[in-house]
């Protein structure tokens, strides 16, 4: 409870590591979307029957 | 010894002669105290599961030790201790109403013992049977529990406060526990399996009162490692608010509003720290109005002559900029705001601290702002900040350099809001951004300098100053264009090459944080990066083999799928290097767990990267991946079940780098990929495995949804075939439902790559 009292928002070390490897995983998907042609064709406003 | 020996059943009769130890009436104060607290040590150490069917005896020892007709306090105290320690045992105890009733009177009246010990105990008590049967409550709520709850919060004793707040924050962490619960299931057209009984709202109005009469028993020079009911009150209040929105505003402005300009100081601090608390929870638009009405104050109250008013105040301003932006960022209040953040980051360090903390949220904010405002995606060439950013940067520059900046974390502050800043600045900010970086390079430069002269008391500021800069280096290069990072490019290689030489260099935040520095500079320069990697090689190997430090070697399977994606075919010479550590690596059992899932996504990374010079690798990498994709776990631990799915979802990205990675650039079939066919049965049924877990998450759907629509676009119609399986079509329906569009194209993108693969002629 300590840690709640006049808690800050922000990033942590900890935090800015762990965003790194998000963007290491996004990126891995964006290459190979890429590579699958995804962005020819938007999906965005196809809808599940 | 009993927590050695009754698991394995070597001393049953133990838990008997406990209970005829607290029963008989021959049994001596001392010896019922002695049992009591064995008992109690018992219960605190060993697995749940070892005395279920002794549960019980012991519950029958401690509550005769708990009883009214108990006359010594220090046996009452030691069985109200095992009581707290044994109650996640009690659950079947709990399930029956009269046993329940049983207990909870003994405790009730145990919070009534003129002994405070046993009293405090008894409210731990409370608290935790809250928590953990907060369904059987209801009974119990409106005839005792809240009146000795509110009654604890208004003692002098410390101790006993202290525990009646807590009752009722815990009673805010459940019950917005069961919001989400609630909310989830209406989302799936379901009942949920509990169900609030709103017990905080209820309480609120009666609440409000007490816990500001609390905010404003300050002490002028508490310890910051001190819990003390002032400050439970605030984190009270702040849980309160969170779990009964819009509810609590009327009953705490009232307050705000009669004390902020109080004479006493105790009474402005309680004003501010409630007003602050309420800032996360109600409707933002109904919180606006007294935003903009009590932000003139607080702006004034910068300056108050108490150092914990401006530190609430500081705190206060920090969450507006985070939580109600909007309130603030207009012609009216900004200018006037700025200023005095900007002043009042010469403020001892944890006011200060705040305030960088502020800025760090403005920064943030002002640039959605600026984005939600523009036609197309892209940078905005100028936003609100823009023509105080280079004196809020050099600023913030100035106070991350101050003498007492290792106080209140004001450096980590003070480098964070710099970050943000950089991160979030607008073209017109491009100078400043250019001048930051010179700054970095000439602190990194400065700092290796004195590395031989660190005095060990020192060493722990000195490490953690080399890894802010690192992750601000990495802040300003994603922002600077290509052309002036090769520009420099040169001495900020040189840099963290001698860094990473450093001989003195223990600390493995610091490697980590200079791999990651690595990694963007490889992202920005991409295969401008070749120059480097003869020299830097030998720093990755020592990461990728450094499984002592395991975020360092995390850091360095990482870098190298950057590096993969930079570099493309020419990390070939490097491979055999790589991929002998990435095995070594795998095939370690003290390599920490989180590494192993990402070397397998790396093995994709390195295929894609290498193409048909994969082909060496293959038969490991497969026998590999076939191993790791029969993992089973303990799906009753949490942790484990999330390994579970971050080493799946690491199979599935490497199956699907080296499927993509082996490809023809036309889809035809190619020997390469024809080795790779005998696997294709093992990964539609590992497809159907991660399909029939309830526990799979959302990313996993999209990357096995990826992964089908490629083998269906290369093997064409023989492999489109085995899609009918249910549980495939399961996870593709699951996928093309998902809110994340990722997922959801993927998922719409595999199911028609199966229906082209069966006929190719649509």
């Amino acid at each position: 409870r300590l840690s709640q009292f006049k808690q800050r928002g922000g990033q942590s070390s900890e935090d800015r590591r762990l965003n790194k490897l998000d963007a290491q995983k996004k990126n891995r998907l964006d290459y190979v979307n890429k590579a699958r042609c995804l962005a020819e064709e938007d999906w965005s406003n196809y809808e599940e029957n | 010894i009993a927590c050695t020996e009754i698991p394995v059943q070597s001393w049953p009769d133990l838990i008997p002669h406990l209970l005829s130890n607290v029963t008989s009436l021959g049994s001596t104060e001392a010896l019922r105290e002695a049992t009591l607290e064995a008992i109690g040590y018992i219960c605190q150490d060993i697995e749940p599961e070892h005395l279920q069917s002794q549960c019980n005896e012991m519950l029958t020892a401690i509550v005769q030790g708990m009883r009214v007709e108990e006359e010594s306090f220090r046996v009452k105290l030691a069985a109200t201790t095992a009581l707290l320690n044994s109650l996640e045992f009690t659950k079947a105890n709990f399930e029956k109403e009269a046993e329940r009733h049983y207990i909870m009177q003994v405790v009730c009246e145990a919070t009534q013992c003129k002994d405070m010990q046993v009293e405090v105990a008894a409210l731990q008590c409370l608290v935790k049977i809250m928590s953990l049967y907060y369904q059987y409550m209801e009974a119990y709520m409106g005839p005792a529990l809240f009146a000795i709850t509110v009654e604890a919060m208004k003692s002098q004793n410390d101790e006993v406060a202290l525990q009646g707040i807590e009752f009722w924050s815990n009673v805010c962490d459940e019950e917005m526990d069961l919001a989400i619960e609630a909310s989830e299931a209406q989302e799936q057209g379901r009942v949920p399996e509990h169900s609030s009984q709103f017990y905080a709202k209820g309480a609120l109005a009666y609440l409000v009162p007490i816990l500001t009469t609390l905010l404003a028993k300050q002490e002028e020079f508490d310890d910051e490692d001190d819990w003390i009911p002032c400050k439970a009150a605030g984190v009270c209040l702040m849980l309160l608010a969170n779990c009964c929105e819009n509810d609590i505003i009327h009953l705490v402005l009232p307050f705000v509003n009669a004390h902020i300009n109080s004479e006493e100081w105790r009474l402005r601090d309680a004003a501010v720290m409630s007003f602050g608390s309420i800032l996360e929870g109600p409707d933002p638009d109904c919180l606006k109005p007294a935003v903009t009405e009590v932000t003139n104050p607080l702006i004034g109250l910068l300056r108050d002559e108490s150092v914990v008013v401006r530190d609430t105040v500081a705190w206060t301003l920090g969450r507006i900029c985070e939580l109600l932006p909007e309130a603030i960022l207009n012609d009216k209040i900004f200018p006037q705001l700025l200023e005095a953040l900007v002043v009042s980051l010469d403020a001892e360090p944890r006011v200060a601290a705040n305030i960088c903390w502020a800025f760090s949220s403005l920064a943030e904010s002002a640039y959605e702002t600026a984005l939600r405002g523009m036609p197309e995606e892209g940078e905005p060439t100028s936003y609100c900040l823009s023509s105080s950013f280079e004196v809020i940067t050099k600023k913030l520059v100035t106070t991350a350099d101050r003498s007492d900046a290792h106080q209140a974390n004001l450096r980590n502050a003070a480098y964070e809001a710099l970050m943000e800043l950089m991160k979030n600045s607008a073209q017109d900010c491009y100078p400043v951004i250019q001048g930051v970086t010179k700054i970095v390079l000439e602190r990194i430069k400065v700092i290796l300098q004195m590395e031989s002269h660190v005095h060990s008391s020192e060493r722990i500021q000195y490490n953690d100053l080399q890894s802010l800069l690192c992750a601000t280096l990495q802040s300003v290069l994603r922002k600077m264009k290509l052309e002036d990072v090769k520009a420099i490019s040169d001495e900020v290689m040189m840099l963290l090459l001698q860094m990473f030489n450093s001989g003195n260099m223990k600390s493995g935040g610091v490697r980590e944080d200079a791999l990651l520095a690595v990694g963007t500079l490889v992202e920005v320069l991409g295969v401008e990066f070749l120059k480097y990697v003869e020299v830097f090689k030998v720093h990755l190997f020592c990461g990728l083999d450094n499984i002592m430090e395991y975020q360092v070697c995390l850091a360095a399977v990482g870098l190298v799928g950057d590096m993969c994606r930079a570099l493309n075919t020419h990390i070939a010479p490097l491979c055999d290097d790589i991929m002998q550590r990435l095995m070594t690596n795998l095939r370690n059992e003290h390599v920490h767990r989180t590494v192993k899932p990402q070397i397998l996504s790396v093995f994709g990374d390195i295929a894609l990267a290498i193409g048909p010079a994969f082909m060496k690798y293959l038969p490991l990498v497969m026998e590999t991946l076939q191993q790791a994709s029969q993992t089973k776990v303990d799906k009753t631990d949490y942790d484990m079940i999330d390994c579970l799915n971050e080493l799946r979802e690491g199979c599935v990205e490497a199956y699907t780098g080296i499927i993509q990675g082996l490809k023809s650039e036309d889809d035809s079939l190619n020997p390469e990929l024809e080795s790779l066919f005998a696997h294709v049965s093992f990964i539609i049924a590992f497809i159907e495995e991660i399909a029939g877990d309830e526990d799979h998450t959302d990313g996993i759907v999209g990357a096995c949804a990826g992964l089908i629509g490629d083998l269906c676009s290369i093997f064409k119609n023989p492999v489109a075939d085995l899609m009918d399986r249910p549980l495939v079509q399961e996870i593709l329906t699951e996928g093309r439902r998902s809110k994340n569009s990722k997922t959801k194209s993927l998922a719409f993108w595999a199911s028609k790559a199966i229906r082209k693969a069966k006929n190719p002629q649509q």
